[in-house]
């Protein structure tokens, strides 16, 4: 197989684009005559099954390029090419094999859309344009899948363009990546500038041209300094870091589905990718920037998260959170942690956007809920989409990032990396990583149990039956990607993250981690802590709500089976015992105050948010509007004025003129003859 | 007679027909008119197979393709020496494509003059001479030719805004022929006294003859545009440099670039569409073939002391027309602005010198020609229906007009330069070409390549707006019922027209080779021939 797959990578490669480019072009014709999604899922299936083999065929094989020249400027090829390495083809597996389940999900999620052949069209196109950017062998041709993936989420965020939301939405998105697009286009022509060629393998390889310059004594270009600035937009708008980062929230108002694949697991994730593409080309001064830029948005994303009550905004802000780490990674010099956090991230929000769509559709069918997003209206829905609330459980602590978990495996990797780098703030971004990580056990706790625990708000409507079918699909599909959550898809021991495949991808040293305390003892403080918030929150949210503070020690005590061994009763009711001594002492007196100040707090940042950085992003825009409104005003008065004035002018010398224009011949020629003579004498002279 | 003259002459004899025509069948004069263009499209399509890619062209006449000379006019001016002007034509890389752009461009016009009522006979006669000038101009190798070629292109022009246009037609055609006119005068002066310093080493008279005038050592010692030891200065500047810039300007009108830029939206919004059609497709190109056929060819010189003023007045107009497109609220005069805007990236690759720009500028020349007249067709499609070209009278046309949504959606995308359609590539190897230019010793500065990116933004903001604005949204129509009656969806005459356009933006997008390879040596050749002096 593995020969097979090698000696036809041609063919494998033609399926590949094949599978995802015929369906689209198939919907694109079609048009509404198109309603089944049969031709999308075969491709989709297709695509999981021929990547994940080619990974596998292709895993010690050495690093490939195909590739033909497309045109050629003054005898520079431009090619055509693939670039078949351990990091395309994984990045390749992660985009298809998640979205594969997300093709099955949305035949359930939009079974009753009017514009369902857009949808696959939009889709099969977007996975189309990933698997481009991701292989491509040369930056041209990764500028070119970057400005495609915009162009996809912008079609899918405005799918509902009647919405003027969604509208609205989609434009916002579509102007902050092409930003980045902006900065990925400047990166690459001062690329080009530097070593006249953009082929990825021949300037970044390990014997490259831009080793080959930083070796040399000769100082750097500065068209590099400008090629890591463009690059960082890039990343910035597309990863959606602070402050390019007001698009991803709005996103939302794209389908579930397409949030779940687009804007949480993969296209939001490729401005990481190119920063780990093209990470020996960062100075370590850069690299400080990017790891500065990296912290605060996933700090910013944490807390904006906190304030959210849209559970998908909720998510969302964790996904510009999540980002951040990545991003942070790449700044301490650990891009395999950046990568393996990508990898990880891509599961677990993934799947909590598809059991939050699940949910949706739960409130959306079953409940009057005003708002079927809103958590407020959530409650108790443990009983009533149990298999939502397993998928959402282990996602989520995926996301908290608790042993045995995936997420825990990368996260304890990218704040390592971050202790162990020599940045010169020192301790101060792993601490707020650190700190980080602990809101995100709140937010994302609040979220759970406010939507799963206590007690429904509204009553469950009866729905005919046949009518849950599309959400027995959307509960069931997402089940398939819980072994992402896991550390055991990773790593063999559940904390040996450098052992992990991931780490052996990238050919770049990561940094040496210090086998000292903190190694130890950071990962212990996180879990505990993130352990105590949970239980926090769960006291504060589900019990605090229902109004039963103080028997919860005991509700909690009855809910054990009495049958169960004696020792495990006494542990149980001691933990219980003492967990209610806590309650009451420690978490209302400390947690739960800390929280309402948090609650405060995250409200002030959320004011910051909504009018300093968006605030900055519409002051740009009526910036933008006032300045093309004066520039309209000059040309009209000023510029067009100058030339109506000269036409005036004009006008008047004319009139001037005018007793000359007598109408006598006898003048005309006599003119004529001057200005005849005039010209005789002068080259007579000249001569 | 070579098959090129054929080209150029095919459409007058077609004018000369429909001229004779009696008057009782005037309805066929429109199928006169395509059928002369049909043929003349066959024939450039042969032309455009059988061009040899290899052949610079440039500055070497022996590799021209289908050169033709013919002595013209031969006047003994006595003590002045000869007269010596040729009918002097041939086609290199930078000539083709415009050639056949040209030809498709006015076939695009005369489908979209269909519905033309007002004395057709007058109106296709003038497209027809119009036609004739436009292809001549392009393959003039003669600069007396050339002159003569951009006067006539003129004349039909004036009238064809001024008698078939919109209410204020007058003012907008007047103001643009005496813009163009402005130009040319001077040019004139200068084609004049180039005349007196170039000697046709052959025959030893002076001539009118581009490539000589693109040798050195054909000039005059001491004449007034020597090449060398030239210290002749006017108004403080070296004569040469004056020559360049005066013919600059010249052409800079025809662009247009900001500040000479005033008269375009006039223009467009007062002409009719077929006649925006042709503007925007190909009277904008002859500024940008202009500059680099004759400023290029003949002052290559003076090039390195202006690049920075060029580079700076392509940069302004992208940002100054961005702005200026983002600010309207009529769809036409949007359309107009966003012309400058990107044409400004063709004097930006221009100004690079560098073989990537300037391929980077013919392209975005031949990508802009049939955008923009797509985009004009678009907006005469919508004021056929409604005769309001308000933007904010408009809002969810995509749930009423879902078919000419799409086309309108490809079209706009493709004009801000998403990949797979043609703009890109033009745009982005503008932008690559004024980046690599500061590293060969080109006064052209990093910003001004990074402004020209901001450019591509820009682009986005006023084309999105727009379509959001109209097509996004609830159905919301000012002219309520009348216009929900009279906005009907596309028709198969206006798909006829606007489906090549999108599969020509499309296969330039996809397979730029084909244009890339067409001027590759050209260029490389133009690039080399500035380098060397």
């Amino acid at each position: 197989m593995t020969t097979l797959m090698q000696q036809n990578i041609l063919v494998v490669l033609l399926l590949l684009f094949g599978s995802s480019l015929v369906p689209s072009v198939y919907y694109f014709l079609m048009g509404r005559k198109a309603k089944s999604g049969t031709l999308a899922l075969t491709a989709s299936s297709l695509n999981a099954a021929l990547s994940v083999l080619l990974l596998i065929s292709f895993w010690g094989a050495p690093e490939l390029t195909i590739q033909g020249t497309w045109f050629t400027i003054a005898n520079r090829p431009f090619n055509i090419g693939f670039l078949i390495n351990k990091l395309s083809l994984s990045m390749l597996s992660l985009v298809h094999v998640i979205a594969l389940p997300v093709f099955i999900y949305s035949v359930g999620y939009m079974a009753k859309d009017g514009r369902i052949h857009r949808y696959w069209l939009y889709l099969s196109f977007f996975c189309f344009s990933m698997m481009g950017l991701v292989l491509s062998s040369n930056l041209l041709m990764t500028y070119i899948f970057w400005e495609f993936v915009g162009i996809t989420s912008f079609l899918l965020i405005g799918f509902w363009y009647k919405k003027s939301a969604a509208a609205k939405a989609s434009k916002k998105a579509f102007l902050i990546n092409r930003i980045g697009d902006v900065g990925l286009l400047v990166g690459l022509a001062s690329l080009y500038s530097v070593f006249g060629t953009l082929e990825i393998q021949e300037i970044f390889g390990s014997s490259g041209l831009l080793s080959d310059l930083q070796q040399s004594t000769e100082g750097l270009p500065t068209a590099l300094t400008w090629a890591s600035f463009g690059f960082l937009i890039a990343a910035m708008a597309k990863s959606a870091q602070f402050p390019l980062h007001v698009w991803l929230p709005d996103a939302m108002q794209g389908p579930t589905a397409v949030s779940s694949l687009i804007h949480a697991a993969t296209m939001v994730a490729a401005g990481v990718f190119l920063l780990c593409l093209t990470f020996p080309l960062y100075s370590i001064g850069f690299l400080e920037i990017v790891a500065l830029v990296g912290t605060a948005t996933a700090f910013i994303g944490a807390y904006s998260a906190l304030q959210e009550n849209n559970i998908k905004k909720i998510l969302a802000y964790s996904t510009v959170s999540q980002l951040g780490y990545m991003v942070a990674a790449v700044g301490f010099g650990a891009p395999s942690a950046a990568l393996l956090h990508l990898f990880t991230h891509a599961f677990f929000k993934c799947m909590l956007f598809l059991g939050a769509g699940a949910t949706i559709k739960y409130m959306n069918e079953h409940t009057q809920a005003k708002d079927p997003q809103d958590i407020r209206e959530m409650g108790g829905l443990k009983n009533k989409i149990p298999l939502v609330f397993v998928l959402m459980v282990v996602a989520s602590f995926a996301l908290i990032g608790l042993p045995l978990t995936s997420g825990y495996l990368s996260k304890e990797a990218i704040i390592l990396s971050g202790l162990a780098s020599g940045n010169s703030l020192g301790l101060l971004l792993p601490s707020l990583l650190i700190i980080t990580s602990l809101i995100t056990a709140y937010y994302v706790a609040r979220l759970f149990f406010m939507t799963f625990f206590g007690t429904s708000r509204h009553e469950s409507l009866t729905v005919p039956a046949g009518g849950n079918s599309s959400l027995r699909i959307m509960s069931l599909t997402p089940c398939t990607l819980i072994l992402g959550c896991l550390f055991i898809l990773f790593s063999k021991s559940p904390g040996g993250f450098e052992n992990s495949w991931v780490y052996t991808i990238l050919p770049y040293q990561s940094a040496d981690l210090k086998a000292g305390l903190s190694q130890v003892l950071v990962p212990i403080l996180m879990v505990a802590g993130s352990l105590l918030i949970l239980l926090a929150t769960y006291y504060y949210i589900v019990v605090n709500r229902a109004g039963k503070v103080n028997t919860i020690a005991a509700s909690t005590f009855n809910k054990v089976k009495p049958s169960g061994p004696s020792l495990w009763k006494t542990l149980v009711r001691n933990t219980c015992q003492a967990a209610s001594w806590l309650e009451a002492h420690l978490i209302d007196g400390i947690l739960v105050y800390g929280a309402t100040g948090l609650f405060k707090t995250a409200k002030g940042v959320k004011w910051i948010e909504t009018h300093l950085i968006d605030g900055i992003t519409r002051l740009i825009a009526s910036f933008t509007l006032i300045a093309s409104k004066t520039a309209n005003w000059a040309d009209i008065h000023i510029v067009d004025g100058i030339v109506n004035g000269t036409g005036r002018i004009a006008k008047q010398t004319g009139n001037t003129f005018r007793s000359q224009q007598n109408g006598k011949l006898q003048h005309y020629l006599s003119l004529v003859l001057f200005f005849l003579l005039f010209g005789l004498i002068y080259f007579i002279l000249k001569r | 007679m070579g098959i090129l003259s054929l080209i150029i002459f095919l459409p007058l004899l077609g004018a000369l027909i429909i001229l004779l025509t009696p008057r009782k069948f005037q309805n066929y004069y429109k199928h006169i008119a395509l059928v002369f263009t049909l043929g003349q499209l066959t024939l450039g399509g042969w032309l455009y197979l059988n061009f040899d890619q290899t052949l610079p062209g440039i500055n070497k006449l022996s590799s021209f393709q289908w050169l033709e000379k013919l002595q013209w006019i031969r006047l003994d001016l006595a003590g002045l020496g000869q007269l010596e002007i040729d009918y002097l034509i041939g086609l290199d890389g930078l000539s083709m494509p415009m050639v056949l752009l040209s030809i498709l461009i006015m076939l695009m016009a005369t489908v979209s003059s269909w519905n033309t009522r007002k004395s057709t006979k007058a109106y296709f006669t003038l497209l027809l001479i119009l036609n004739t000038a436009v292809i001549g101009l392009f393959s003039a190798l003669d600069f007396f030719l050339f002159y003569i070629f951009y006067e006539v292109m003129l004349l039909p022009l004036y009238f064809l805004i001024g008698i078939w246009g919109g209410e204020r037609r007058e003012y907008a055609a007047i103001k643009f022929f005496l813009y163009t006119l402005f130009g040319s005068v001077f040019m004139l002066l200068i084609i004049v006294g180039l005349y007196f310093s170039v000697i046709n080493p052959e025959t030893g008279a002076h001539t009118f003859n581009m490539l000589h005038m693109m040798d050195p050592l054909n000039y005059v010692e001491h004449s007034f545009f020597a090449f060398y030891n030239n210290d002749i200065t006017l108004l403080g500047l070296p004569i040469r440099t004056v020559g360049f810039l005066v013919l600059f300007i010249a052409f800079a009108i025809k662009v247009p670039t900001f500040p000479l830029h005033t008269w375009l939206p006039d223009a467009h919004v007062e002409a009719p569409t077929p006649i925006s059609i042709i503007l925007a497709g190909i009277l904008l190109k002859v500024g940008g073939y202009g500059i680099l056929r004759v400023c290029y060819g003949i002052f290559p010189d003076v090039i390195p002391q202006v690049s920075y003023y060029i580079g700076l007045i392509g940069v302004i107009s992208i940002l100054y027309g961005a702005l200026l497109a983002i600010a309207q609220t009529h769809l036409k005069r949007m359309v107009a602005y966003a012309s400058v805007s990107h044409m400004g990236f063709v004097i930006l690759g221009i100004a690079s010198v560098t073989a990537e720009g300037i391929s980077g500028a013919i392209f975005q020349m031949v990508s802009h020609g049939f955008l923009s007249a797509g985009l004009f067709f678009i907006v005469g499609m919508i004021s056929d229906r409604t005769g309001d070209l308000n933007i904010y009278h408009y809002r969810g046309l995509a749930s009423k007009l879902p078919r000419t949504a799409v086309y309108v959606g490809l079209l706009f995308f493709a004009s801000l330069g998403m990949p797979g359609f043609s703009a890109f590539i033009g745009e982005a190897f503008v932008v690559i070409g004024s980046f690599n230019a500061s590293e060969l010793d080109i006064d052209l500065p990093k910003w001004m390549a990074a402004a020209g990116a901001l450019g591509i933004l820009m682009s986005a903001i006023y084309f999105l707006w727009t379509y959001q604005r109209m097509y996004f949204g609830g159905l919301k129509l000012k002219g309520g019922k009348d216009w929900e009656m009279a906005l009907t969806e596309i028709t198969t005459r206006e798909q006829v027209v606007l489906l090549p356009i999108i599969a020509l933006a499309l296969i330039l997008g996809i397979l730029p080779g084909i244009l890339l390879d067409t001027i590759n040596s050209s260029v490389s050749q133009l690039v080399t021939y500035i380098f060397s002096l």
